[in-house]
């Protein structure tokens, strides 16, 4: 077996705070590092081909902050909110509201072939009224009352910047740093630097919902949370709603539990003595794969949460396959020690009809979303737990179709759009970076997506311009050859 | 440095210090990123003959060069591995399925000194030989059978896949291999074979995903191919060099983009992909549709000449005729009875006649004078929604006539019902336009007015469509007066049935452009109207000088022949309609007709830029093709095009292509190749174990016809390959990662002949070879959870029927994204981009996988069925078992092992009956009927533990 896993197989019960640098020492050294002349020879081989996996190098050069994370649950809200109608309040747009936008404010950002041709961008207001939050007196839109409540544990970024502006390859740049396919994700990225904590579940989940206003579209593609280039033990395991929420996860009809236990312990002494040169399933594996079919029913069971907690979270988290089960279920599986929670919530693409549909999809997140930080902060588990409340671009000020009907909408807008994030080492009651009177670019502290990620990675104690892999002659990472740490977002 | 290697060689109390020093040495040696033309890769091959003093050469010139090294080494090879050993490990590395226990029992009787090759031979002769070796070579050039990004619909490529299997079975030479799927539409003597050959610059995905923009993902396609041709060919990423000069290779940018040039004139669109296959395209050859066509057409032409017959013919015309000249009138029953009237009169509102029908305004439109009463005025931002009306298709007869004012000269569509498809008439700088669409991307008819008009005056406009999907079946009418058109384009090949409304002077809601004019007494027909009730229509509301009216009636002969012809011979009535169902048998045989999507030039070159920071649209310098400097080495080179290109890459010219070919066929039977980077030939790369074997390696493919099947078959009877792998401790330390080949590596096998292997081992598997993606089993709900749905194939799975569940792996029906989960969870690439290595990494996903995946149990449950049938005794059905799965017979304590298991489960089973039946319920697909089912249970519950144990997974 790969002492890689091992290491951090056994770090997980002792230590489940175990800091970033100590986990990943060790990372991938080979099997046969047995002797010190082999030692010898691993050092000298590393060092002269300059193939040191990122994680083993030192964090020389960089001060991660005081406070780390060690998971993270990354609620990415699938085709694209309207930061105008939800966070950045703009209340001069009202005396604007059916005037063009400046034209040369229209194109300082590409258009989609959707509205590149209409012929008139008039301006829209929000319909929605705005009111201050908390202590912080951060501005949230109506359509957000619960956020509005733990507002200050929130730090908005109301400037990142995308450079795509289609779902797929926004989405793909979001979440893997780059708008073609074949990089990997960065749930695989922090689970290659970091490693596993649970020997029971998956350390990079993925939960997947369809909201209120989903008629179709928004697809997900599974390199969102593939591995990539790197190994396929980083890839992501898409939990689902159904009766068989892990692939494989069921038994065959004819062979129950005890009949299973019984197969298995043979399959494991058949192994006995059989060696390979490259990674073999481990006895470790085989059971960590047999109690997977107890300890996931278990997770998915609601059973042992307080009625205040299922309160908490809103009438819709018993239902599987919800928004709100689906951050009910994130809390559980980072109490578990799951590194990495993905979260999908699809049916935000709003051209038309976005003020009725808007506040169908608000409703699906709202009480959850504020649950789940409300939750992680009463059981101490804020601390630990970066949350990421995002998407791959925002929305136009402009409509599209006219204005005049009641079902216009807003298109793509990649120049400036809200992510919020909470927990760890983020700075709460922050509002950072100011957008001009249109929310249409950044006028002050922009950040790029690879800013965004840097300082994800950098809430978990990793160094992005460390955080290197090589492949095809080529050290990769999750910043391309970009990203900056954005320190004023984390107390320092 | 040999003087060095040869020293230490020697004192063997050394050896630690001198592997140590060697590879230090040869590290630093390397060339720094200013590769130039001395860099080894492409270098020209030295070739000189393997060493021939040596002693241990017994097999082939390849252990010559393996045992210099170990000698000077020091290093001691392991010998041959045993018999059993060996046919299992070549079986499996040659077809990728293990050996039956008759094949294994043939080969450990058979004495003859070349029994062995003899086996190798009867293997490269098999079929699944060229289904072994397709796998990689599909992970190369990213083969799905879906477009990928937001819809991921399916597309039909498997005839391409099914040619590669062949090509590697039939033993096409590499070199042609290349050519042909780099340049196979550019060959002067190119067959079909060689075009369908192209598909290979075709698997990358399709972007359809709405308001993208079509150039940037074009270039995307582009991008993707440099990448992957300069991966597969040349082992050197490219993509750094998209944004700015390579970072560690001598590579500029500029570089990048001439060699993106032979690329960027592919006569594509980037937003393609709604319909499965987008352009361009080949049909593949179908004799049957094809005869049926012709038979088809024939009586088409019969019809026609029929129809020409009638309408000259006699009497009954000329009495006809007589009879109109007297009365000058026409019945009106037709005229009068549209399917749609539109009279839009200020009092009544847009309203259709039988007031069902009533327009939506969007944005300022009023009514004002008309022709007949009141019509509508449009202002150029306005539009009316006449709703869900005049929803015709390409089989559809259509007439649409109104009365228009133009105040505009560009352009505008009058009526439009048309998005991804649909029909439009348009205004179009003085002429009449019109437009039935299935794609835009080619696949639609365009006619215009030759002549033009004066904007500013009332005109009488009707467009009738004879539903023949041909543009000479559209005729524009202007002031009752068919008009000469001219036609712009004529490819509608499929439906142009379209959802959205039809609309007042707009396209659609969606679309930009409105109209500014007014429009007065719409009438829509479901059937085409003849000339003579065209202009009757005009006439009747006749708004113009009353002077021309009479004189042309009455002169027009073919106005009053297609008349009569249309209107009033009945006869006349059944051939059209028998006319107009061939037509549509026609079409139908010709629109489902199986495609392969093929490289094809554009006739006008598209210029190549280099574009700044890789945007398609800050486009800078213009460049020409070329080859990177680096890859050419001492040899520059003029390839002006594709072809040029791909028969440069497959010429001794070029001696870095035959070292990457090889070098990857070395590293199929070792696990490893002879440059360790097997992704990275460039500077960053490690060097050549074994660079004179390499070079050895890829000149025999030079020399020997780019053979692979030879050179496959030189590598397998090596002594190298056929060393044992049982790595004594010592080995391990002295050659840990076996750079020296001193013995083989144990491996797992790759996911597809993991699984593979289980179906064939039990005899489940079904050896039918090529065809459609098939649908074995998957979790459920894996695609429906995440896909676009609506109108798009491949949205939801289905597990096949039959034998299709138990076919080969590489035949699985490949969603781009979500590829399938087994052979995902073993590390298969998703196939999103070019992978030519696999890792193989070990999680507990894989262990459910094959605790759970049904395919296992119901192998397992087969095999039981066939060893009680066919050998009674216990005992000697569980050695039989051992030979069937593991291809030898099981230890004593694996015998008791597994009859342990066999009792345990067996007493449970007698306990709980119902668990058993439940069993052979699970495994119904496959026929199963035992006759003792405890029994039969039992024995499925141990094969399965033998089907997934660790040897069963693993090439020895």
């Amino acid at each position: 077996m790969d002492r890689r896993t091992e290491n951090r197989i056994d770090g997980r019960q002792t230590t489940n705070r175990v800091q970033a640098a100590e986990c990943s020492s060790g990372c991938s050294r080979r099997r046969w590092l047995t002797t010190t002349v082999e030692l010898l020879w691993a050092a000298a081989v590393a060092t002269v081909t300059g193939r040191l996996d990122a994680a083993e190098r030192p964090l020389a050069g960089w001060r991660p902050p005081r406070k780390r994370a060690r998971s993270v649950i990354y609620m990415h809200q699938l085709g694209a909110p309207s930061q105008l109608d939800l966070f950045d309040y703009k209340p001069q747009l009202a005396k604007r509201h059916g005037e063009e936008l400046p034209a040369d404010l229209r194109n300082s950002q590409r258009l989609t072939a959707f509205t590149a041709e209409q012929g008139s961008w008039p301006v829209a207001a929000s319909p929605f009224r705005f009111r201050q939050h908390g202590e912080s007196g951060r501005w949230l839109s109506e359509l957000l009352p619960h956020l509005g409540r733990v507002a200050d544990q929130l730090c908005f970024v109301y400037t990142v910047q995308t450079d795509a502006i289609n779902h797929v390859t926004g989405a793909s740049l979001m979440l893997t740093g780059s708008q073609r396919p074949g990089r990997p994700a960065i749930g695989a990225w922090i689970q290659y630097g970091l490693g596993r904590m649970s020997d029971e579940l998956p350390a990079y989940v993925v939960l997947t919902s369809k909201g209120s206003a989903w008629r179709g579209g928004e697809s997900l593609q599974s390199q969102l949370w593939g591995n990539g280039f790197l190994p396929g033990e980083y890839q992501g395991v898409p939990f689902r709603s159904g009766s068989e929420p892990v692939p494989y996860l069921t038994r065959p009809r004819g062979i129950p539990a005890p009949l299973q236990r019984m197969w298995l312990s043979t399959v494991m002494q058949l192994g006995d003595g059989v060696e390979a040169d490259e990674a073999l399933l481990s006895s470790r594996q085989w059971e960590t794969a047999f109690r997977m079919q107890v300890a996931v029913p278990e997770l998915l069971s609601l059973r042992d949460e307080s009625p205040a907690t299922l309160q908490l979270y809103g009438p819709d988290v018993e239902r599987p396959g919800s928004f709100a089960f689906n951050c009910l279920m994130a809390r559980r599986l980072v109490e578990r020690g799951v590194r990495f929670v993905q979260l999908f919530h699809r049916g935000w693409d709003h051209h038309e009809r976005i003020n009725q549909d808007h506040p169908l999809q608000a409703r699906d997140v709202d009480q959850p979303s504020a649950a789940l930080v409300e939750d992680l902060r009463l059981r101490g588990l804020l601390e630990e737990t970066l949350v990421v409340w995002g998407s791959e671009f925002g929305r136009t000020v402009y409509c599209q179709g006219s204005l005049s009907s009641p079902d216009y909408g807003r298109d793509h807008h990649a120049g400036c759009f809200t992510v919020w994030l909470a927990g760890g080492p983020v700075r709460a009651g922050c509002g950072y970076g100011r957008t001009d009177d249109f929310s249409y670019q950044a006028v002050e502290n922009p950040v790029h997506v690879h800013d965004l990620n840097a300082t994800i990675l950098a809430c978990l104690g990793l160094d992005h311009e460390q955080l290197a892999y090589r492949y095809q002659g080529r050290d990769f990472r999750l910043t391309d050859t970009g990203g900056r740490v954005i320190d004023d977002l984390l107390d320092s | 440095m040999d003087h060095i290697q040869h020293f230490c060689g020697m004192c063997s109390i050394f050896r630690w210090a001198w592997v140590f020093l060697l590879y230090f040495l040869g590290q630093s040696a390397r060339p720094l990123p200013a590769q130039g033309a001395d860099w080894w890769a492409t270098a020209p091959l030295r070739y000189g003959p393997p060493p021939a003093t040596d002693p241990d050469a017994q097999y082939n010139p390849i252990d010559a060069f393996i045992n210099a090294k170990l000698r000077y080494l020091g290093i001691a090879a392991l010998p041959e591995a045993d018999r059993r050993t060996l046919i299992r490990r070549v079986t499996l590395d040659l077809t990728g399925l293990p050996p039956t226990p008759e094949e294994v029992a043939e080969f450990l009787a058979d004495t003859r000194p070349d029994a062995y090759e003899r086996l190798v031979d009867r293997l490269l002769a098999s079929p699944a030989y060229g289904e072994r070796m397709a796998t990689p070579w599909l992970d190369a050039s990213r083969y799905a059978d879906t477009n990928g990004y937001e819809q991921d619909n399916g597309r039909h490529m498997w005839p391409w896949r099914d040619w590669v299997i062949q090509a590697f079975n039939r033993g096409v030479p590499f070199d042609h291999f290349t050519i042909a799927q780099m340049a196979g539409d550019l060959l002067p003597d190119g067959t079909d074979e060689d075009r369908l050959a192209t598909g290979f610059h075709r698997n990358h995905g399709l972007n359809f995903e709405g308001g993208s923009i079509s150039e940037e993902s074009r270039w995307n396609y582009v991008h993707d191919r440099v990448h992957t041709t300069a991966m597969v060919w040349f082992a050197t990423t490219l993509s750094c060099a998209r944004c700015h000069d390579h970072k560690y290779d001598a590579i500029t940018q500029e570089e990048y983009y001439q060699f993106a040039a032979y690329f960027n004139n592919i006569d594509e669109e980037g937003y393609a992909g709604e319909n499965g296959n987008a352009d361009p395209l080949m049909k593949l050859a179908d004799p049957e549709r094809e005869h049926k066509i012709f038979q088809l057409r024939n009586g088409l032409r019969s019809i026609d000449a029929l129809l020409q017959t009638k309408s000259a013919a006699g009497n009954q015309y000329d009495r006809w005729k007589k009879e109109f000249l007297r009365t000058g009138a026409i019945s009106r029953d037709v005229i009068d009875s549209p399917a749609w009237h539109f009279a839009f009169e200020a009092d009544q509102g847009i309203r259709d006649a039988s007031g069902e029908v009533t327009g939506v305004v969007q944005g300022a439109t009023k009514f004002c004078d008309g022709v007949a009463g009141d019509a509508i005025r449009l202002d150029g931002a306005g539009r009316v929604n006449l709703g869900q009306i005049a929803a015709f298709d390409t089989n559809d007869e259509f007439t649409i006539a109104c009365f228009v004012r133009p105040e505009m000269v560009d352009f505008a569509p009058i009526v439009g019902k048309v998005y991804y498809h649909g029909y439009d008439i348009c205004w179009h700088e003085g002429r009449f336009l019109v437009h039935l669409v299935h794609r835009w991307d080619g696949h639609y008819l365009a006619v215009r007015t030759q002549e033009s008009f004066p904007a500013g005056r009332w005109m009488h406009l009707a467009v009738r469509y004879d539903g023949s999907a041909r543009a000479s079946g559209v005729a524009i009418y202007v002031d009752g007066r068919a008009v000469p058109v001219e036609i712009l384009a004529d490819s509608l090949d499929g439906s142009f049935a379209s959802e959205t409304d039809l609309f007042l002077g707009a396209r659609s809601d969606q679309t930009p452009e409105c109209f500014r004019g007014s429009i007065d007494e719409l009438r829509v027909y479901d059937r085409v109207l003849s000339g003579l009730e065209i202009l009757s229509l005009a006439e009747a509301e006749w708004p113009f000088s009353p002077g021309a009216r009479s004189s042309l009636r009455l002169q027009d002969e073919e106005l009053l022949r297609e008349h009569f012809v249309l209107r009033v011979d009945e006869a006349g009535e059944v051939l059209r309609s028998r006319r107009r169902e061939l037509l549509e048998e026609i079409r139908k045989a010709y629109n489902d007709w199986p495609t392969v999507m093929v490289l094809a030039e554009r006739e006008e070159k598209r210029p190549t830029h280099v574009l700044e920071r890789g945007r398609y649209d800050r486009p800078g310098k213009a460049v020409q093709p070329g080859v990177p400097r680096a890859w050419l080495g001492k040899n520059p080179v003029e390839l002006p095009d594709r072809l040029a290109l791909a028969q440069w890459m497959v010429s001794p010219q070029n001696p870095l292509t035959a070292r990457v070919i090889a070098h990857r066929q070395w590293e199929l039977f070792f696990g490893r190749g002879l440059v360790p980077t097997t992704d990275d030939f460039g500077s960053q790369g490690e060097p050549p174990t074994h660079p004179e074997l390499l070079d050895w390696l890829a000149w025999q493919l030079q020399c020997e016809g780019w053979d692979l099947k030879r050179l496959h078959r030189l590598i397998v009877t090596s002594a190298a390959y056929r060393r044992s792998s049982r790595a004594t401790p010592e080995l391990r330390a002295a050659d840990p990662e076996n750079r020296y080949y001193s013995r083989q590596v144990v491996r797992r096998l790759p996911a597809e002949t993991l699984r593979d292997a289980a179906l064939a081992a039990t005899g489940l598997l079904d050896r039918r070879m090529g065809g459609p993606g098939v649908h074995p089993y998957q979790p459920n709900g894996l695609w429906s959870e995440l896909s676009f749905q609506g109108e798009y194939s491949a949205q939801n799975y289905a597990v096949s029927e039959g034998g299709d569940r138990y076919r080969r792996s590489l035949y699985t029906y490949w969603k781009r994204t979500c590829p399938p989960p087994f052979l995902s969870l073993f590390d298969a690439p998703d196939r999103e981009v070019c992978q030519v290595t696999r890792r193989t990494t070990a999680t507990p996903l894989q262990a459910l996988a094959l605790m759970n995946d049904p395919t296992f149990l119901e192998a397992a449950g087969t095999l039981a069925m066939r060893l009680l049938k066919e050998v009674p005794d216990p005992k000697v059905r569980l050695r039989h078992l051992f030979e069937h799965v593991l291809n030898r017979p099981p230890a004593t304590d694996e015998e008791k092992l597994v009859g342990d298991l066999l009792d345990e489960a067996g007493s449970w089973y007698q306990s709980h009956p119902e668990e058993a039946e439940a069993l052979v319920e699970q495994c119904s697909a496959t026929g199963v009927s035992p006759p003792d089912v405890c029994s039969w249970a039992a024995w499925t519950v141990a094969i399965h533990s033998v089907l997934v144990s660790p040897e069963a997974m693993l090439r020895p």
